[in-house]
């Protein structure tokens, strides 16, 4: 400590005093300095020095300059002269450098005292770490900037799908109006409205018909996917209770099973799952794969339907199991794609109230999971359906 | 003063030597009519505005002279009464099918301009018969394969053009229908895409589709509501013209037997567009058995007393004499002001069968009354709409109550309209879905003191719990619904006597951590096994006083009948807790027939009993189970 006028401190002897305050700043958990009335800092207090890793006798005399960045140790120096001549409370944001070489944050601010006649007698200065402050707003333009292109990007896409849609719908009209016209007159022609048809007119306007029927189906399939995947399917994502899902999907088919004698079975481990995920999608996958159990499992077969969280605690695996029918192995990769029909009975499958396996499977992924099956033909099937713990959008 | 009840016969030999006799025979027997299918080819055949009545005088002359009198069934809107000049005019649009995109000669329900005929058609109808005083009523025929106010389906002269039962809605004019509907429902397509779980770019994006490729459960009722309610409104509008051109006379919509959604049909909303005026409804299908004729009818005669329309009942075709009873029965006990017969199950050629002869001996029992008080037995029809049917759980339940005592079906239409605060006891046998707002109407119908019996949970369209329902029977949003089997125990009391002496049953499911005001009327012990398991305390029959009413809740077998088979073998459970309910609460006839008996009604005071082809009248303590 320096021989500074320490006069303001009341009730004690210079020497004492001195050194009390010498004490407390030595022992204060913040960085502290002093500097004479023309800037030469000439005290710094241990905190500042031991994260400076500097002597006393290194810091003093200007010293102290080494601590700052390299980029900013030039506009700290000339600003500080600045305050100094001027008298006018001094405050920056500058970086120093720790004794193990890393550079930190800190607002540093110097305030003047003055002696009677109003003359600075000291500076007094401290340097707060603001480090976690500017990580944060670091952070923060960068969640910023995040958004900014999320938000572009998020308008692109709407912008594409409500050209696709419109682009849907355009097709909707385009493609049914002139197949339907086809369709319509071939009928009227093979109903002989304008007059009587030779064998061979008749044959060729048989296969006009047939082939523009076919052409028809898959237009309409076509167009289906189209508006289901890109127009229609949109999520509504809030917390909800797995096993109230459960229970809600059940119920709308256990009238069905009990018709057929079947047992309905549910488990779900542990019992208070909860999912952040759109609950009415959830249940219109669940609700379509425990019909379709139903319907294709024979008279007192068993339906089971199982929740559990999987032991890594991060996935929920849902199951639907049923001791149907089964189906082949060879046909299994393809049960997802649209446009197949497996035999007969597939052919079917989802028709009526439930929504076709391409619906289930794309509502699941739009939840961020993934659905399989497992079937062996003649004993039963088992939907598998993994989804994200918590959860959230995808 | 009862209305004069009228008996319509149809299927007369007009153009046989033995016509004149046949129609005195009809009248011997009581018959009041004579229906014709009268097509609009036949009065118009060439061009518009050249009639030629010729056909149809002659016939109304005979039937004038037997002392009978017309009803015409006014067939427009089918393509085989339509004449080959409208076939042919560009102001002609058939329906179109959704599924394939192809055109029907059947007129289509939204053609305003086919509209205008009708209006012109009617008046000239009216203009030449009504003065002659030969009509008794009207039937407009307006769509469906025999003239009924439903879509297409596979029926009479389907005729070599695309015909199927499907959504008949792929239309232009039925596309632009349904985008007008929602653009009034939803003033935004953000609030159509929110409802619907959907992301359509705007109204002209939105296309009427199958069930299983609607965005959600709410979007396929919203298609259905529309859908429905065009056919509402086109029979309509077929009613306020026929009312227009014939303001005293009868008027009856005709309707198919079976309520699908792909008809577009809903009875009650039928019967409410009927009774608005001043009409009826003939409601077809009826076959030879009493209870199965009940289980088709009953909900369409409940919604016809509630909007306050005429009913009349049609055979779905060929009768047994036995069958005819059973009709008579059936349309003595709904007190019906008009019964529909085909002559060909009353006249084998011209000579009277044992039906006739029961038509001449019962026709006094056929007078039109109000229906006696009965029990409230819900009528799920959304839940069916979307199943693809009606479960069969609802017809056994509501056989199995009719053989008790009165009971009527009302469907969510009729109870958001008001139908609930006629019944004292509502019955609902099936767990599944309504709409929320039915569900709360059903909860402050409970409170203000109606006596409700549950089987199973109703949710909401999108099988979301509604609190203030679940409320009544004391499920909480913390009460845990537990699947497995689990034995319950009975435990209710002195009220519950049939239910008791079951002493236990099987539930599949059950419910836990009730409202502590829940009285248990069966329940699990709960305790620790040998084996080390904890059976848990959960209920599979409870009840709970909700405000002045009670709820009563049951999620155990439901089965009607015992069946051996079952997958946990049921005695009666639900019948035995169902009839001490009725016992308690229904405050109404006891129907309950002798063991020789088929039915019991209460027709102007007195009771009848339905035997094998014959109707007796009996004394109300003659009762034998």
């Amino acid at each position: 400590m320096n021989n500074h006028d320490h006069t303001n401190v009341p009730g004690a002897s210079p020497e004492k005093e001195e050194q009390q305050v010498h004490h407390l700043l030595h022992s204060i958990p913040a960085m502290l300095w002093e500097a004479r009335p023309d800037g030469e800092i000439d005290y710094f207090n241990q905190e500042w020095l031991s994260f400076t890793g500097l002597t006393l006798a290194q810091a003093s005399g200007g010293g102290w300059a080494q601590a700052l960045h390299p980029d900013e140790a030039a506009d700290a120096r000339q600003q500080w002269a600045q305050a100094v001549q001027s008298g006018a409370p001094y405050e920056a944001e500058l970086r120093l450098r720790r004794f193990d070489g890393e550079y930190r944050h800190f607002l540093v601010k110097a305030v003047p005292t003055r002696d009677a006649e109003g003359k600075i007698a000291h500076w007094y200065g401290v340097s707060a770490d603001i480090t976690a402050r500017k990580q944060a707003e670091a952070a923060l333009e960068q969640q910023q900037a995040r958004i900014a292109e999320l938000q572009a990007t998020h308008a692109a896409l709407e912008k594409a799908l409500h050209a696709k849609d419109e682009f849907t719908a355009a097709m909707n009209h385009e493609l049914h109006a002139p197949l339907s016209g086809i369709l319509g007159l071939t009928d009227i022609l093979l109903e002989n409205t304008y007059g009587d048809l030779n064998p061979k007119q008749q044959k060729a306007l048989q296969n006009i018909e047939s082939s523009g029927s076919r052409l028809l189906k898959i237009v309409n399939e076509v167009l289906d996917i189209a508006q289901l995947q890109s127009g229609q399917l949109n999520l509504q994502i809030s917390a909800c209770s797995l096993a109230e899902i459960c229970s809600a999907s059940l119920r709308t088919v256990q009238i069905k099973a009990a018709a057929k004698k079947q047992r309905l079975n549910f488990s779900i481990s542990p019992k208070n799952i909860t999912l952040n995920a759109d609950g009415e999608r959830l249940k219109q996958i669940l609700v379509s794969l425990l019909d379709n159990a139903v319907k294709f499992t024979p008279a007192q077969g068993r339906i089971s339907l199982s929740a559990v969280l999987l032991p890594a605690g991060d996935q929920v695996q849902i199951s639907v199991a049923d001791t149907g029918m089964g189906i082949k192995e060879e046909d299994l990769p393809r049960l997802f794609h649209p446009f197949v029909q497996l035999d007969a009975r597939l052919s079917r499958l989802y028709e009526g109230t439930g929504l076709g396996l391409v619906i289930v499977k794309a509502l699941v992924e739009l939840h961020g999971g993934k659905i399989s099956l497992e079937s062996v033909f003649g004993q039963g099937s088992r939907f598998i359906i993994l989804l994200p713990y918590p959860g959230g959008l995808s | 003063m009862n209305p004069p009840h009228e008996i319509v016969v149809c299927g007369v030999p007009f153009e046989n030597p033995l016509e004149k006799d046949a129609l005195r025979q009809l009248k011997e027997i009581g018959a009041t009519s004579v229906q014709i299918y009268t097509f609009w080819k036949v009065f118009e055949p060439h061009a518009r505005g050249q009639f030629d009545w010729s056909f149809y005088d002659r016939e109304a002359a005979l039937i004038q002279e037997a002392g009978l009198k017309y009803v015409p069934f006014l067939l427009m809107g089918p393509k085989y009464a339509s004449p080959q000049w409208w076939l042919d005019a560009p102001e002609h649009v058939g329906l179109r099918c959704l599924e394939h995109g192809k055109v029907s000669p059947i007129e289509s329900i939204w053609n305003p301009l086919f509209r205008q005929e009708i209006g012109r058609v009617v008046q000239a109808f009216a203009a030449h018969y009504l003065p002659t005083g030969v009509l008794e009523s009207i039937q407009p025929g307006i769509c469906g394969d025999y003239g009924e106010a439903i879509m297409p389906v596979l029926g009479n002269w389907p005729g070599d053009y695309h015909t199927h039962v499907g959504y008949w809605c792929g239309g232009a004019d039925a596309i632009a229908s349904f985008r007008a509907w929602l653009q009034q429902k939803f003033s935004s397509i953000e609030q159509l895409n929110h409802a619907w779980r959907a992301r359509y770019a705007n109204f002209d994006s939105v296309f009427p589709f199958l069930v299983h490729q609607a965005p959600s459960r709410t979007a396929f009722f919203d298609l259905l509501d529309w859908y429905r309610g065009s056919m509402t409104e086109y029979a309509g509008f077929w009613m306020k013209t026929c009312r227009q051109f014939f303001p005293s006379l009868p008027v009856y919509l005709c309707t198919g037997g079976v309520e699908e959604p792909a008809q577009a049909s809903l009875f009650s909303s039928q019967a409410r567009i009927a009774a608005q005026h001043g009409g009826g409804i003939r409601l077809t299908n009826e076959g030879n058995k009493f209870y199965d004729n009940f289980f088709m009818t009953a909900y369409t005669r409940s919604a016809c007393d509630f909007y306050g329309a005429n009913l009349g009942l049609e055979p779905v075709g060929p009768m047994t004499d036995k069958g005819v009873t059973a009709r008579i029965f059936g349309s003595a006990d709904y007190g019906n002001p008009q019964m529909f017969h085909y002559y060909g199950n009353l006249f084998d050629d011209i000579k009277p069968r044992a039906a006739a002869e029961a038509l001449r001996q019962y026709q006094p029992l056929l007078q039109k009354r109000p229906l006696e008080p009965a029990v409230a037995f819900f009528w799920p029809g959304l839940y069916a709409a979307w199943q693809g049917g009606m479960p069969d759980v609802v017809g056994r339940a509501l056989r199995f109550v009719r053989r008790m005592t009165y009971c009527l079906p009302v469907n969510e239409e009729m109870i958001l309209d008001g139908a609930l605060e006629r019944y004292r006891l509502l019955v609902i046998p099936l767990p599944g879905f309504t709409s929320r707002a039915v569900l709360e109407r059903i909860a402050h119908w409970v409170q203000a003191g109606g006596v409700l019996l549950q089987a199973g949970l109703l949710t909401d369209l999108e099988l979301a719990r509604v609190a203030e329902y679940d409320q009544l029977f004391g499920i909480l949003p913390t009460s845990e619904e537990t699947w497995g089997h689990a034995t319950q125990h009975i435990q209710a009391g002195p009220e519950f006597p049939l239910f008791s002496k079951l002493g236990e049953f099987g539930a599949a499911t059950s419910w836990m951590d009730l409202a502590p005001d829940v009285d248990m009327l069966a329940a699990t012990r709960a305790e620790h096994s040998f084996s080390g398991t904890y059976t848990r305390l959960t209920s599979a029959a409870f009840r709970r006083q909700a405000g002045k009413g009670q709820a009563f809740f049951y999620s155990g077998p439901v089965a009607m009948e015992d069946d051996a088979e079952a997958v946990f073998v049921d005695h009666g459970t639900f019948k035995s807790l169902l009839r001490d309910i009725l016992a308690a609460h229904a405050h109404t006839a006891d129907l309950t027939p002798a063991a020789d008996e088929i039915a019991r009604a209460q027709i102007g005071g007195k009771m009848y009993a339905l035997k094998e082809g014959e109707i007796i009248q009996v004394t109300p303590t003659a009762q034998a189970s």
